[in-house]
């Protein structure tokens, strides 16, 4: 293990694969991941004092990646805030009198 | 130094809200988002949609209940208690960053431990208090409302110390006076079979509540001093064969029971001092469930207390009558309803869990997300737990000073706090609805814990959110619903 390690590799949860499906199995610990993304970002959240400056380099362009999707989400949150909140008013402004 | 992730804007930094807002049209229109308006809306469609027809006719007894004279109909305050819920996942969604979710479940630090005086005077009150409940249950006058024993157990003890298990900290291990006797008798160590697990406190929580329902024990002092003793000698013998600290860390329901309102608690005893924290936030620790029968542990203490409160309802009276005019025995219809409410609350949770696995595109195992999502549960009970006693034990505490002033003799009316403020039932309403955000809480960050997308980590939580939000609704409709004596069932004059 080398120096660089600052993060200590915690205990993985335990995983369980239906028989038709292909893991990506992480060459550190064994974890088994659905696709490419979540693995690029188990490997940056979990093994990031082990990995290569490029690999380094695709977890952050992945995680920025991800920003987009959570940007896009996000929007939709706020909308289904504020049509919650405006449902409620106007089915109060109706119904409480 | 921490290593994770620390890349990307934080989600209150401004440059990225504008970014946000500036984005608005040219993303809405994605096929992407289209789904996920559609997972969203369902949450919100589904919290409207389970509005119980039947409760609209009895808005005009809510009405007494509620905190304001504005007629607000059943379905819609329930439905609002739903939404807010519901609105407290969709905030929650906004908080994406680890580091910053982390730091509100690592902040705390320790304070000196109490000395050995401290505790041993602990064990000594722990002793008689329960010699003098279990003296003065048999010796005080027969009335629940005038007996102390009675009184002190249900208002002091249940109402009010476990209030201070989860509002403070556990202190259940010190005081626990069943531990105190066990621990006088010399251990036969029998080694505990393992793959028991916890599964024998949870017969016992299940079989202590049905023994708290289908009998007096909250009226009557006689039956409960005598319930108290064959529970004093159960556990000192089980303490004895297996030894006292596997005895109360897995058999005891009680003791098990408090252990995870303690859990919830800011303070907690620890090997090295008493730690402190932000309340609820150790619910998140990967490793405070360990397996199947904890998770199951944590649902029957959920339950229990649900159906505790569901039998005092109008609806059950309704349906046990009707039942019961079929011809079926009362105990009959009320122990296979009970059984069938705790499956159908395991259910629940499980198909909860599958949902997390399937849209958290992940392999983890069912049993694993168990495991980290049941502990948000407890948050529920604590504000269940706060809701359901609160207005008792304000009502009832003159009637424990009173009462416990002269045990033997005491007066013929007791006094009550007569007429609580309004505001009191709204605050019970409102502990209800806190106890779900904190598990709201606790779920979001457990699951930012375990997945590495961060946004398969929110939908991740479709599911325990929409089970939170029903649960929300059924429990504010029990608190609400005003208490109907439990048909059929042998209850005394009730205080």
């Amino acid at each position: 293990m080398s120096t660089e390690t600052t993060t200590a590799t915690r205990t993985q949860p335990e995983t369980d694969v239906p028989a038709n499906a292909t893991p990506i199995v992480c060459e550190h610990c064994g974890f088994e991941l659905t696709d490419e993304k979540q693995y690029r970002l188990h490997l940056g959240l979990e093994h990031y004092g082990q990995l290569s400056e490029a690999d380094r380099q695709t977890f952050r362009e992945t995680y920025h990646e991800e920003e987009a999707d959570l940007n896009r989400f996000r929007i939709i949150a706020l909308g289904a805030l504020v049509m919650l909140y405006f449902g409620f008013l106007i089915v109060y402004a109706l119904l409480a009198v | 130094m921490d290593g994770r992730a620390r890349t990307g804007p934080r989600w209150w930094s401004p440059s990225l809200w504008l970014t946000t807002l500036a984005s608005v049209g040219n993303r809405l229109g994605q096929g992407r988002s289209m789904r996920l308006i559609v997972a969203l809306g369902s949450v919100l469609v589904l919290a409207l949609a389970v509005i119980p027809g039947t409760a609209l006719a009895h808005a005009a007894a809510l009405r007494d209940a509620a905190p304001t004279t504005i007629e607000v109909p059943t379905w819609l305050f329930l439905t609002t208690g739903g939404g807010a819920v519901g609105a407290s996942f969709l905030l929650a969604s906004f908080v994406t960053d680890r580091v910053f979710i982390r730091s509100f479940h690592e902040w705390g630090g320790r304070l000196p431990s109490p000395g050995r005086i401290v505790a041993l005077g602990g064990r000594l009150t722990g002793l008689i208090l329960l010699a003098v409940t279990v003296y003065v249950g048999y010796a005080g006058p027969p009335t629940g409302y005038r007996n102390f024993a009675v009184l002190f157990v249900w208002v002091v003890w249940w109402g009010g110390y476990v209030g201070s298990t989860y509002l403070i900290g556990n202190t259940w291990p010190t005081l626990n006076p069943f531990r105190t006797i066990a621990e006088l008798f010399p251990t036969l160590g029998v080694s505990y079979p393992e793959r028991l697990g916890s599964w024998p406190a949870v017969a016992g929580l299940l079989l202590l509540i049905w023994v708290e329902v289908v009998s007096p024990l909250a009226d009557d002092p006689r039956v409960l001093s005598t319930t108290i003793l064959t529970y004093t000698v159960v556990t000192v013998i089980g303490a004895v064969v297996v030894g006292s600290d596997v005895w109360f860390s897995r058999v005891d329901p009680l003791s098990h029971a408090l252990a995870y309102f303690g859990r919830f608690a800011p303070l907690e005893r620890t090997d090295d001092g008493i730690a402190f924290r932000l309340p609820g936030m150790a619910l998140s620790e990967p490793n405070l469930v360990t397996g199947r029968d904890e998770v199951a542990f944590i649902v029957c203490l959920l339950y229990v207390t649900t159906f505790d409160g569901f039998v005092a309802t109008w609806l059950w009276a309704d349906a046990v009558v009707a039942a019961v005019a079929f011809g079926v025995p009362p105990l009959v219809a009320y122990g296979t309803t009970y059984l069938a409410g705790f499956a159908l609350f395991l259910g629940a949770f499980w198909w909860a869990i599958g949902l997390a696995r399937e849209y958290g595109s992940t392999y983890i195992t069912r049993d694993e997300l168990a495991r980290r999502f049941a502990p948000s549960l407890v948050a529920i009970a604590v504000g269940y737990h706060i809701s359901h006693n609160l207005g008792y034990v304000l009502g009832l505490l003159p009637s424990v000073v009173v009462v416990g002033a002269m045990p033997l003799s005491p007066p013929q009316q007791p006094p009550i706090l007569g007429g609580l403020p309004d505001w009191i039932s709204g605050l019970e309403m409102a502990f209800v609805i806190i106890g779900h955000f904190i598990a709201v809480w606790v779920a979001h960050a457990a699951a930012y814990d375990l997945f590495p997308g961060r946004l398969e980590a929110i939908k991740s939580q479709y599911g325990i959110t929409l089970v939170m939000v029903f649960y929300t609704m059924v429990s504010l409709w029990i608190v609400t619903t005003p208490i109907v004596e439990p048909p059929f069932i042998a209850t005394g004059d009730s205080p």
